[in-house]
């Protein structure tokens, strides 16, 4: 992905989640997806729990999670098995609906969210159990 | 991105992704169609197997979730498409009929065999996980809050 494409990829999801999603918006996410975590791919909730499974993500792990979005599955994934997670992407509007859901559902103590792009990742080396990303920056 | 990934995992560590990609053994043609079709925001790559072992990753596995990915395209349009107004109201003007035409551009091309989407996951070297270690880090907080970096080369 060149330098303009992500600028254009980042203003074009920093719109999207700037909107607040409407009941019908989340009626139909719960249809598709399974439930209303804020996903707009294509990753369902089974999925996610496929990735859990297959991982072995436990209480025990810091998963990491790139291109985050509103905070899915890594939040999800957090709920689910008990792990910590770290969120993070580029548009912040997505990132504060994943900071207020992460607050929301209890999981503030062992969730961080952070603003950076994939090619720039400001982490120390041997941090994380797992990584996990969808559809993004491949 | 993947070497990047591996520096940051423990020994043991696993990584996995779900990807959109180019079914294998197109002719050029129906590539550069697979690639128009593709996901805007990804760059679609189709040797993924490689690259993760380039980046010193182990115990390759990819899993076909084509149909899923398909099944799921579809049910975002038909679940969208009665509701197109009151949708296309909490975006910015176009934005919504923008993701519905590359949604059916996409189940088109997987309906034509030129896109497939598939779950690769991977470890690092075996190794002793050691498990959620907290403290030190600069960026994480106890409470969830967005946090500005500055972005460096990956290594």
């Amino acid at each position: 992905m060149t330098v303009r494409d992500e600028a254009q990829a980042r203003a074009r999801f920093q719109e999207r989640y700037g909107a607040t999603p409407s009941r019908v918006a989340r009626r139909i996410e719960q249809r598709v997806i399974g439930g209303d975590w804020g996903a707009n791919g294509y990753t369902t909730m089974a999925q996610a729990d496929t990735l859990a499974r297959e991982l072995g993500l436990s209480a025990a792990d810091r998963l990491l999670d790139l291109g985050t979005g509103r905070g899915w599955p890594g939040l999800y994934l957090a709920d689910r098995t008990g792990c910590a997670v770290v969120l993070t992407d580029l548009p912040l509007e997505g990132l504060r609906v994943a900071a207020s859901r992460a607050a929301s559902e209890g999981l503030a103590a062992r969730t961080g969210v952070v603003a950076a792009a994939a090619s720039g990742l400001p982490f120390r080396a041997n941090s994380f159990d797992a990584v996990i990303h969808t559809d993004v920056l491949c | 991105m993947l070497r990047a990934c591996r520096r940051l995992l423990r020994p043991g560590g696993r990584i996995g992704f779900y990807t959109i990609v180019e079914a294998p053994g197109l002719p050029a043609a129906a590539r550069r169609r697979a690639r128009a079709a593709g996901p805007w925001a990804a760059a679609m790559r189709s040797d993924h197997h490689r690259l993760l072992a380039a980046a010193g990753f182990r115990g390759v596995t990819e899993l076909d979730v084509t149909p899923a990915f398909a099944a799921t395209a579809a049910a975002w349009l038909a679940e969208t498409e009665p509701h197109t107004a009151e949708l296309a109201r909490l975006e910015p003007p176009g934005a919504f009929a923008h993701r519905q035409a590359d949604r059916r551009r996409m189940l088109a091309a997987v309906h034509s065999g030129l896109l497939r989407r598939v779950l690769l996951l991977a470890r690092t070297n075996e190794g002793r996980v050691t498990g959620s270690q907290f403290g030190g880090h600069l960026w994480l907080r106890r409470h969830p809050t967005v946090v500005r970096t500055r972005s460096r080369p990956a290594p």
